[in-house]
């Protein structure tokens, strides 16, 4: 059989290769040879009883054979289904013809083992006609020729099949069928105007839905899904009317019950997925049937299905199937809202009513699926499918979110009454989903959403000692009512925000201290908690600062905790002390941290060269969070964007007085911790990380419109660094130190000393050229240094003419990168040199006179051509940008600098450059504008040889 | 994302992409804003990480760098919301490194990947999912 197969694999294989050849007119009668051959070897092949038993998949291979003969061949070939009938009724290639309407005479005469062939090839027709790739224009004639020929003859064959009562199997595979042509009618509809008429065979298929082999049943009903879910038009509103009398009927009925019984879950989750895909097409019907009492029916059997029993994903996955379902006819319930209430303009009331039953219908649903969002006892099962649990109740708690606008407060009101209850009467298992679910409800609530009754019930909760008994049972039993109770703090930052929640925060952030503290489990999420909190609620929080001490210093002492840990609760404490605005308060707690920090950091430090590498790394790692943790005190009390009205004036003084006299000497402090952390420590002075959060917690403080803890002087900054550039031993961190440096331009180019500033650029760039030049990062980082100074005060650049020059060699070299970066910097650079937009009179005579009195122009037009014809083509923007500068500010020059140029070039290029003296008449005549962006692209394609295709 | 009235805004929505399994970025769920703009699709959506995300291709702005979503490169008007939601999950694990769009993380990926992987561990900590 296998020899079989592969000779038939041998004629997929070259019919795929000469295809093309093939089917050209003249060689028509080779291909109609061809598909003789292949139908006789078909013949031959279901007239062998061994084939037709046992080598099906040869059979099949030689059908897909003639489906792709048919599939590029369907003009001339317009019914290769027809063709086959013909073949097997009169067991040979003949010219004879059945005709459409004779074909149930004529299959009452074959076996069912041949009528079975000729379905599969039906099918197989459809399924390669879906996966056929064609032009529009063949595409379209394919859909009409099948529309016209082909697909009559599918429809007669299967109707002829069914009324012949065949057994299972070969139902099966007209199911399979009917599938395969559902799918590519559609496709068809789609790509074409052919609209097919599929609602007798459907019919069809909804009458094997009562039949009484189950098998069969489940078979069609699988099929009816897949056919709404691909294309609902195909049913018409008879069809639909059968449809909903059998889901909803005695059929419907009989069959639940029917699988119920046999505990056959899966053949139910069908049906639902079936019902489900019957009502996604008319939603708006569903929703009007609400409104009449007599369909009640209908919406009780969704609930028993809905409330199917047994645990969710472990024992029964119907409720998932109408998880999703309700959630989309929730949201369909809000966004029709004002259509219902025009359609119901006539009957006054009529609109309330039905908010009042979409109300109760989801009071049902919602009762349903909290119970099934228990998580289950079993510990051992349920790790079996945890995850996927757990997907399940982010749908229920989706749903719960889309069903509160219907269902209102009462839905978020009942389930903190259930909780209050639990706590009541010691039923702890019922407070976890409804915190979950409340968590879901409220987590996006708005300002107007809060309202008094809830923050009532929630007060309730916490007054009947919700959190001392969640702590209580903080066993494995009651994990996730611990986890869901700090993820519900975590989000409540509505109740926070009213007085009477503000009172309960002090008890709300012990709850999760305590969390955080005595179990791993649950630090990083209790911690996330506290950090939200402290910067949701700052300004409610000042009087906590003290309890606040204790937990800090913990987290500095402890080398143990979580690096995340230490940084967002440090952070937290960072988000309550910048909502003090009393600089004294801030500068003492300020003080308290820093110096403890200082003095822990220093133990540590000590113990480092002794330590042996895994302990070093533990410690490398504690002193990076450490130092990292300065850095975000630093951004968390930056003052916000708007300064302005934030402080009065007294408080504004204040704070600059406090700040410039610095009475406690914070920023000795904070230099001698970056001191301590970033030079004096071998194992740590290379380290990159504790580098850039030094760089950090420089910046912090840069952009600050008043003085304040992290705001340094730029000399001090300058210092830092030269020193630290100094001491580095490798490059790695030098870009840290270039974009420091570039931050300290952007922040005070006005005032900066230029001797400090040249002195700085001295160290980190005119003596390190050659280290520089072997590194296209800090090529980089250099030119966006010197680019930020051309942008903002050129004089920083042009007042240093030994920095000048040599950065101008500099720039002409690296034109000729590879690294895109590289040249983007570089472009900047240049443009920002040629144009000088911000450079005062001394400085645009000085630019001037370099462009005009000496060889920069020429050099730079020669080496922008020069580089510009080798760089590949996607960085040519870069050149064609430098060169439309130029243009545009030096247009007399920039003609006598590319007339020298190009000839200059050639001299130089083996393949010469031709037409320029065109290209340089037509780029003068753009002026630089956006014109010569083409022009300057389609030379350089005719220079480099190619096409362009666009 | 939903108006207070629960209508659905649809041109943003708000995402969760979890980290693949068996990479540094399991465990975690990252947050994720899809903004779409009035011509969607013949635009592509803005899709954003909070802002400081750290990974080579995020902007620092959060904006994710990536091809598909750029109208100039390989953005088409057929690309679905789950192509672009697994190129985002695929990207955490496998930036690209010819488009840098932030340079702490570009760097260090590119320079001490040792370093760069505690970085994201790190991160994955701060994106936890709630029940590890």
């Amino acid at each position: 059989m296998n020899c079989k197969f592969f000779g038939a694999l041998t004629y997929t294989v070259n019919l795929n290769l000469h295809i093309g050849e093939l089917t050209k007119t003249e060689n028509e009668q080779q291909l109609n040879q061809i598909r003789i051959t292949l139908l006789n070897q078909v013949l031959q092949l279901i007239n062998n009883g061994a084939v037709l038993h046992s080598g099906m998949f040869v059979i099949k291979k030689m059908l897909s054979n003639l489906s792709l003969l048919f599939m590029n061949s369907s003009r001339t070939w317009t019914n290769p289904l027809l063709t086959l009938i013909n073949c097997v009724v009169f067991d040979q290639v003949s010219n004879s013809t059945i005709a459409n309407n004779q074909i149930d005479k004529a299959l009452s005469s074959l076996p069912f083992s041949k009528i079975y062939v000729l379905l599969i090839f039906a099918q197989i027709l459809a399924e390669e006609l879906v996966k056929k790739e064609a032009t529009n224009v063949s595409n379209v004639q394919t859909h009409h020729l099948v529309h016209e020929h082909l697909f009559p003859t599918v429809q007669k064959l299967m109707t002829s099949l069914l009324n012949l009562s065949p057994e299972r199997k070969l139902i099966d595979t007209w199911l399979d069928c009917l599938v395969s042509w559902v799918g590519y009618a559609s496709k068809a509809e789609f790509d074409s105007t052919e609209r097919y008429d599929l609602i007798e065979l459907l019919s069809m298929c909804i009458s094997l839905v009562t039949s009484t082999d189950y098998a069969i049943s489940q078979k069609a009903i699988e099929t009816l899904s897949e056919a709404l879910e691909t294309n609902p038009s195909f049913f018409n509103s008879q069809l639909k009317a059968d449809l909903l009398s059998m889901l909803f009927g005695d059929v419907g009925v009989q069959y639940v019950r029917h699988f119920s019984s046999q505990q056959d879950e899966k053949s139910v989750a069908d049906f639902a997925r079936l019902i489900i895909a019957f009502l996604d097409t008319d939603l708006k019907s569903l929703l009007l049937k609400l409104n009449d009492d007599e369909n009640a029916y209908i919406f009780d059997f969704l609930i028993v299905l809905t409330n199917y029993p047994g645990t969710p994903i472990e024992e029964e996955s119907v409720s998932r199937e109408f998880a999703d379902f309700w959630l989309r006819f929730a949201d369909y319930c809000i966004c029709e809202d004002t259509t219902l209430q025009t359609l119901l303009n006539d009957k006054p009331g009529g609109h309330q009513a039905l908010s009042e039953r979409i109300k109760a219908l989801f009071e049902r649903v919602t009762q349903i699926y909290w119970n099934k969002a228990h998580v289950p006892e079993d510990e051992e099962g349920f790790s079996q499918y945890k995850q996927e649990f757990a997907l399940y109740r982010r749908d229920v708690g989706d749903l719960f979110e889309s069903v509160y606008p219907l269902v209102k407060l009462p839905l978020i009101i009942n389930l903190l009454i259930t909780i209050e209850r639990s706590i009541q009467t010691g039923k702890l298992e019922d407070i976890e989903p409804s915190l979950y679910l409340v968590t879901c409800i409220s987590k996006d609530f708005g300002d107007g959403e809060v309202n008094h009754q809830l923050v009532q019930h929630l007060s309730a909760i916490l007054d009947a000692n919700l959190l001392p008994i969640v702590l209580q049972v903080k066993t494995d039993r009651f994990r996730y009512l611990v986890s869901t109770t700090i993820q519900f703090f975590s989000s409540a930052d509505w109740f926070y925000k009213t007085e009477t929640g503000t009172k309960y925060l002090p008890q709300i952030l012990s709850f999760l201290f305590d969390c955080m503290t005595n179990t791993n489990l649950y630090q990083l999420s209790s911690s996330k908690a506290i950090s939200s909190i402290c910067s949701q609620c700052r300004y409610s929080l000042v009087e906590f600062l003290p309890s606040f001490e204790t937990i800090i210093t913990e987290m500095i002492n402890n080398t143990t905790i979580d690096p995340v840990v230490r940084q967002r609760i440090i952070n937290a404490y960072a988000s309550i002390l910048e909502g003090v605005k009393d600089p004294v308060v801030q500068g003492e707690n300020l003080f308290k941290l820093f110096d403890l920090l200082d003095k822990k950091s220093l133990s540590v430090l000590e113990g480092l060269a002794t330590a042996n590498p895994d302990e070093r790394e533990r410690m490398v790692d504690y002193l990076t969070s450490l130092v990292n943790s300065v850095s975000a005190v630093g951004r968390g009390m930056q003052l916000p964007d708007d300064v302005d009205g934030y402080y009065t004036q007294d408080q504004e003084s204040k704070v600059r007085e406090y700040w410039t006299t610095d009475p406690l000497g914070i920023h000795a402090k904070l230099l001698t911790i970056i001191t301590n952390f970033t030079m004096t420590n071998e194992v740590l002075s290379e380290n990159y990380q504790i580098i850039e959060e030094a760089v950090n917690l420089f910046k912090c403080g840069l952009t600050e419109p008043l003085p304040g803890p992290f705001v340094f002087d730029c000399a001090t900054i300058l210092q830092f660094i030269v020193t630290k550039f100094n001491s580095l031993k490798k490059s790695d961190a030098y870009p840290l130190l270039y974009s420091l440096l570039n931050s300290v331009v952007t922040a005070h180019y006005r005032t900066m000393d230029l001797e400090a500033l040249h002195g700085a650029i001295d160290t980190i760039f005119l003596s390190k050229i050659p280290v520089i030049e072997d590194d296209p990062d800090l090529v980089q980082s250099s030119f966006n240094l010197f680019s930020t100074m051309l942008s903002t005060r050129p004089s920083l650049l042009l007042s240093n003419e030994k920095l000048l020059m040599t950065l101008l060699e500099f720039a002409f070299r690296h034109l000729g990168s590879n690294e895109r970066f590289v040249l983007k910097s570089l472009e900047k650079f240049w443009t920002r040199f040629i144009t000088l937009r911000k450079g005062d009179r001394q400085d645009t005579v000085m630019v001037k006179r370099l462009f005009n009195e000496t060889e920069l122009g020429y050099v730079l037009t020669f080496n922008v051509l020069k580089y510009m014809f080798a760089t590949q083509r996607s960085n040519l923007e870069t050149f064609i940008e430098i060169i439309k500068q130029l243009v545009a500010k030096y247009p007399l020059m920039m003609s006598k600098w590319l007339q020298e140029a190009f000839p200059k070039l050639n001299e130089e290029r083996e393949k010469k450059i031709q037409n320029w003296e065109i290209f340089v008449k037509k780029i003068m005549l753009t002026r630089g504008t956006r014109s010569a962006n083409d022009l300057i692209k389609d030379f350089w394609l005719e220079v480099n040889g190619l096409i362009n295709y666009n | 994302m939903k108006a207070p009235d629960g209508s659905l805004d649809l041109l943003n929505w708000t995402a969760g992409i979890p980290g693949k399994s068996n990479t540094l970025w399991d465990n975690a769920t990252y947050p994720l804003t899809i903004i779409f703009p009035e011509e969607y699709p013949a635009k592509p959506p803005k899709v954003k990480f909070p802002a400081g995300f750290y990974h080579p291709n995020v902007y620092p702005s959060g904006t994710v760098c990536l091809s598909i979503l750029n109208e100039e490169q390989d953005w088409r008007p057929a690309i679905s919301l789950k192509q672009i939601l697994l190129g985002v999950q695929e990207l955490l694990n496998t930036p690209n490194p010819d488009s840098p769009a932030q340079e702490p993380a570009w760097r260090l990926y590119t320079k001490d990947r040792v370093a760069y992987e505690k970085k994201i561990r790190e991160q994955t900590k701060r994106y936890a999912n709630p029940d590890k």
